[in-house]
């Protein structure tokens, strides 16, 4: 009998222990809410779905929800900060990497191998395209603070408009940690959206004339040119706003070290197996941030839409000044390859690309929207390294 | 309001100014090789005409056929697609006999 009652007592402590019976206890609790847990976990699955029915970004979109699901079970305790004899749970370590600033500098040496940067040597003013497009971020920026952002929050969630999400994390984590999960999630939604909320503001801008121009051809860039690019921008880059060195820094090594020709290996280490290693890492930490007592606040609704709006001005003000480069260029500049300034690299292009192609079956922009579109990851890189010193420890 | 119309100026202006010098740089790059580009145009604007035998290709991904044909024959000849024009080409029609024809067809041919 006393073994009975023993072994009653032991289930019974297990199962007061289990999450089910915590959330029930603490469903409505004050200062825990636990029905935000259950919504939290809804919202994580249905980023899981859109990420693989739908494929939105299913690379990182995929570790990111699953991250936000870990989180958001109850007493999981994966983001645990270790105190006393308790060391801490595991996403807590792993999200050091992203806190110090490590992760997203090494995903941008990844890109720098991936990316070709001969559209932009080949035709280098579609720097100033790159460069307009950053006019999103400080709109949102502006925008943020006008409705009451700490200036380095608002710098955070301005950085949402360069749609480069390791340079939105990057920025978060130095400047507004607490907001890194909304910031990154609006970051990568849009980025996924960009075929969507692109094509209406393109053709809103532009005339179907000027959607119809079809651009030279580009000239052939030689190898001596693509060694020297990443080395002359780190140059110049890092000189001006030196604060942009982790990231503008790795991206031009990644780059240099494909274009030299001589470090295949270190490559194709780079952008494969490195660069997964670190995308599983960073999008399910980046997940982990999106506690529900984190997420589920009016400023994540704010960031949501000023991340919107960033993109919806980045993209009309590449546009725009496409509209002036195809003046002065006396019609020979696609205005629509402005919008591929924004990042999202290479969706922005394709984006042109496809709208180019509406209007004109034979027209074939891709590669005159990637010059814009490379173009500016490095502006956004830029905008970064400009907010870092303003507001930066 | 008046610190976000300021950064709004400034970060505007850097990232304009960080862009153009970057631009202006790459763009003497241009004459790194220009002695090479001068050989390129040894094989200026050539009309090419590529018709072989049989058959009638649809209309439909015609254009797509072209430029994939166009920078085939660049990427041959050394130069840009600019350079060319292509002016017809033909569907290759089947090496195989009739007799192997049959009998692959008789072999996929639907049960039902």
């Amino acid at each position: 009998m006393d073994f009975m009652s023993e072994l009653a007592r032991v289930i019974g402590g297990f199962i007061e222990k289990t999450g089910i019976v915590w959330t029930i206890n603490n469903l409505f609790a004050d200062d825990v809410w636990a029905i935000r847990n259950i919504i939290m976990i809804a919202v994580a699955l249905l980023l899981m779905y859109l990420a693989i029915k739908k494929k939105y970004e299913p690379l990182l979109l995929l570790p990111i929800s699953f991250g936000m699901l870990l989180v958001n079970l109850p007493l999981s305790g994966v983001m645990a900060e270790p105190h006393g004899d308790n060391i801490g749970g595991l996403l807590y370590y792993l999200f050091l990497g992203d806190e110090l600033g490590i992760f997203p500098p090494l995903i941008f040496l990844g890109v720098g191998v991936m990316t070709d940067f001969g559209p932009l040597i080949a035709n280098p003013k579609s720097f100033l395209l790159g460069a307009a497009a950053q006019f999103g971020i400080f709109i949102a920026f502006f925008g943020a603070i006008a409705i009451g952002f700490d200036p380095k929050i608002a710098a955070a969630i301005g950085i949402i408009g360069g749609a480069d999400g390791p340079t939105a994390i990057y920025t978060a984590t130095q400047l507004a940690k607490d907001y890194l999960g909304p910031i990154a999630v609006a970051a990568y939604s849009y980025m996924a959206l960009v075929p969507i909320i692109q094509p209406p503001i393109m053709r809103a801008l532009t005339t179907k004339k000027q959607r119809q121009v079809k651009m030279e051809q580009l000239r052939p860039v030689s190898q001596v040119e693509k060694v020297l690019f990443p080395i002359v921008v780190t140059i110049a880059v890092i000189l001006i706003v030196p604060s942009t060195a982790p990231l503008v820094g790795m991206l031009m090594f990644g780059n240099l070290i494909k274009a030299s020709g001589v470090t295949e290996k270190l490559a194709e280490t780079a952008s494969n197996s490195l660069m997964y290693i670190i995308t599983i890492f960073l999008g399910i930490t980046v997940g982990a941030t999106a506690s529900a007592d984190k997420f589920l606040t009016v400023d994540t609704l704010s960031i949501l839409a000023l991340g919107l709006v960033a993109f919806a001005c980045g993209t009309a003000a590449g546009v725009l000044f496409g509209k002036i480069m195809y003046k002065t260029s006396g019609g020979k500049i696609n205005p629509l390859i402005g919008a591929a300034g924004v990042s999202a690299v290479p969706m922005a292009a394709r984006v042109v690309q496809k709208v180019g192609q509406e209007e004109n079956p034979s027209n074939f922009l891709l590669m005159h929207a990637m010059g814009p579109n490379v173009a500016g990851v490095i502006g956004s890189a830029v905008a970064a390294g400009i907010f870092l010193m303003m507001y930066g420890g | 309001m008046k610190e976000g119309l300021i950064a709004l100026i400034c970060g505007m202006g850097i990232v304009f100014l960080v862009l153009i010098i970057i631009s202006a740089i790459i763009g003497l790059l241009k004459r790194v090789n220009k002695s090479k580009q001068e050989e390129v145009k040894a094989v200026d604007k050539i009309p090419t005409e590529i018709s072989q035998e049989d058959e009638e290709e649809d209309e439909e991904d015609d254009m797509e056929l072209v430029a994939v044909i166009t920078s085939a024959i660049a990427s041959s000849l050394n130069t840009t697609t600019d350079q060319l024009v292509v002016r017809s080409f033909r569907r290759v029609g089947h090496t195989q006999s009739k007799w192997n024809m049959t009998a692959r067809s008789d072999a996929t041919r639907s049960m039902y």
